[in-house]
């Protein structure tokens, strides 16, 4: 058996595990981002107006505990909760309700997008 | 050592007693069934896990068609708001009141749509749901039909209140719906709008009297509650609110306290339920089930906002239970028609059971 054949050999074995890697790497991507999430809301100090479980020191109550907005309906009771206009939301929540009383606080795209993927991994209490 | 004697003694005992208690129940007449009494929680879950389980089993065999199908989704339109909106609501958009106090509450239309699939959706629509409100459409609505509405239903939770209210006064109320929800971006500029049309509006000479006695008739006592937020509105800011830093967070150090006699809590708790307040909000105290359609009210005393806008005084918190559409047009909250009374003791539970 010449030292191709075994090379070949082996990887007709390992193929079927190929996509199985690419999803661990996936899911461990999608793993990173949240937790880098989780580090941009303390960055942010969203936690001085929201509690947010997993989060140092948010506890504050200026608006809704944000513990289950991943599975939430809607956005500040208005919009359709989906991870386009959640990023859009925290990006510039007075301007799409010039009242409210969250500010924008010029989060960046991508941080928005690391935060709604930390939200949306949040089960809940 | 136990002997097996003792041991099936013992189980055949238990048995009897376990069937003496299940048998004084029943012909005892020992369980509440009046719908002012919650369920206790453990009954509550219990009879919920059994349905869900029930629903899945049975709507296993049956295979979606592609819903993604303009047409059905514009069939279904008209078809809901015919014969299920009386009972789920629409957003933004109560439902009837002969439907708020049904046990169990028939569920605000966008809470299944978002957690339950096509096919379960499908198997409620048309068999129906024993020992609930929920009657089976079989035989009243062709299966086409029934999954016409599954298709709209299941676009419900991609639009917004506002857009949704815009869209039924378009010309072609469907084809307006269809837009919406293809392009999310378009519900932001209503929503702008919405607010827009808030400023422009709100009167500046409103009477700042707070939530008065009862007034009879319901344009009146609405009327009233509307003078309330609006002489609390405050100004259009483009700062966020100034809110003194305290300990660990900016507010919510201490609860807000309420004036004394300001309402009846455990009246204000059997509000709750009757007017299904739990069918959208997790409320301590209040059984229902685990949903987040809005906000949940563990923390009222303590929050600083109501609904991003007001500030969180008792009589705003009346005023918005009342006519919450009237401060924040953009909300899916409808306006439900709750008397000042039943408002200040709902707020009343509230404040009292936060934590
Ligand atoms: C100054 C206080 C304040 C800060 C700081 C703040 N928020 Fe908010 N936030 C609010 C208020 C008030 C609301 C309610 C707005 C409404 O319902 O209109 C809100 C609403 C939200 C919502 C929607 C919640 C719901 O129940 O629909 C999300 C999500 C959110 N904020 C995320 C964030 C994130 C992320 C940050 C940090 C980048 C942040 N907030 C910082 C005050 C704040």
């Amino acid at each position: 058996m010449s030292a191709r054949t075994i090379m070949f050999g082996m990887l007709v074995l390992a193929a079927p595990l190929a996509p199985l890697a690419a999803r661990t790497q996936q899911a461990t991507d999608a793993a990173r981002v949240s937790e880098h999430g989780k580090d941009l809301l303390a960055q942010y100090g969203c936690g001085a107006c929201h509690v947010i479980p997993g989060v140092d020191r948010a506890v504050g109550r200026v608006g809704p505990s944000l513990a289950t907005i991943g599975h939430g309906v809607y956005i500040a009771g208005s919009l359709p909760n989906t991870p386009d206009l959640l990023a859009a939301w925290i990006r510039t929540p007075q301007t799409i309700q010039p009242r409210s009383g969250m500010p924008n606080l010029g989060v960046s795209e991508p941080d928005a997008r690391a935060m709604v993927a930390y939200f949306y991994a949040l089960t809940g209490e | 050592m136990p002997s097996v004697r003792q041991f099936v003694l013992t189980v055949l005992v238990l048995g009897a007693v376990a069937a003496a208690g299940a048998a004084a129940v029943v012909w005892g007449g020992l369980y509440d069934v009046a719908a002012t009494t919650q369920h206790p929680a453990l009954v509550f879950r219990t009879v919920a896990t059994a349905l869900d389980t029930s629903i899945e089993r049975h709507a296993a065999g049956i295979t979606t068609p592609d819903l993604s199908n303009a047409d059905l989704v514009r069939q279904g339109l008209p078809l809901y708001r015919s014969n299920c909106a009386a009972c789920h609501g629409e957003p933004g958009i109560a439902a009837q009141p002969i439907a708020r106090g049904m046990t169990p509450v028939p569920p605000p239309i966008v809470s299944p749509a978002r957690d339950r699939p096509p096919n379960e959706l499908f198997w409620i629509v048309k068999h129906g749901i024993k020992m609930t409100g929920m009657p089976a459409w079989d035989l009243k609505l062709t299966d086409d039909q029934i999954w016409s509405l599954v298709a709209f239903v299941s676009r419900l939770p991609d639009i917004s209140p506002a857009a949704y209210k815009a869209a039924l006064k378009a010309p072609d109320p469907a084809q307006a719906f269809l837009e919406y929800v293809n392009d999310p971006s378009r519900q932001v500029a209503i929503i702008e709008a919405a607010s827009a049309s808030l400023d422009a509006s709100a009167p500046s000479a409103a009477p700042k009297t707070a939530s008065g006695p009862d007034t009879p008739g319901e344009n009146q006592a609405s009327a009233a509650a509307k003078a309330v937020w609006v002489a609390a509105l405050p100004p259009l800011h483009t700062e966020p609110p100034e809110i003194a830093p305290c300990e660990d967070s900016m507010v919510g150090c201490e609860p807000n306290t309420l004036p004394a006699d300001f309402g009846d809590a455990d009246r204000g708790k059997l509000a709750l339920h009757v007017y299904g307040c739990m069918s959208c909000h997790q409320i301590a105290g209040v059984v229902g089930r685990k949903v987040r359609v809005g906000p949940p009210l563990g923390d009222m005393s303590r929050r600083g906002l109501i609904a991003g806008i007001l500030p969180n005084t008792p009589s705003n918190l009346v005023a918005w239970i009342r006519a919450p559409q009237s401060a924040k047009p953009s909300t899916a909250m409808p306006d439900t028609g709750v008397e000042d009374k039943t408002a200040r003791d709902m707020v009343a539970y509230l404040y009292a059971r936060a934590r």
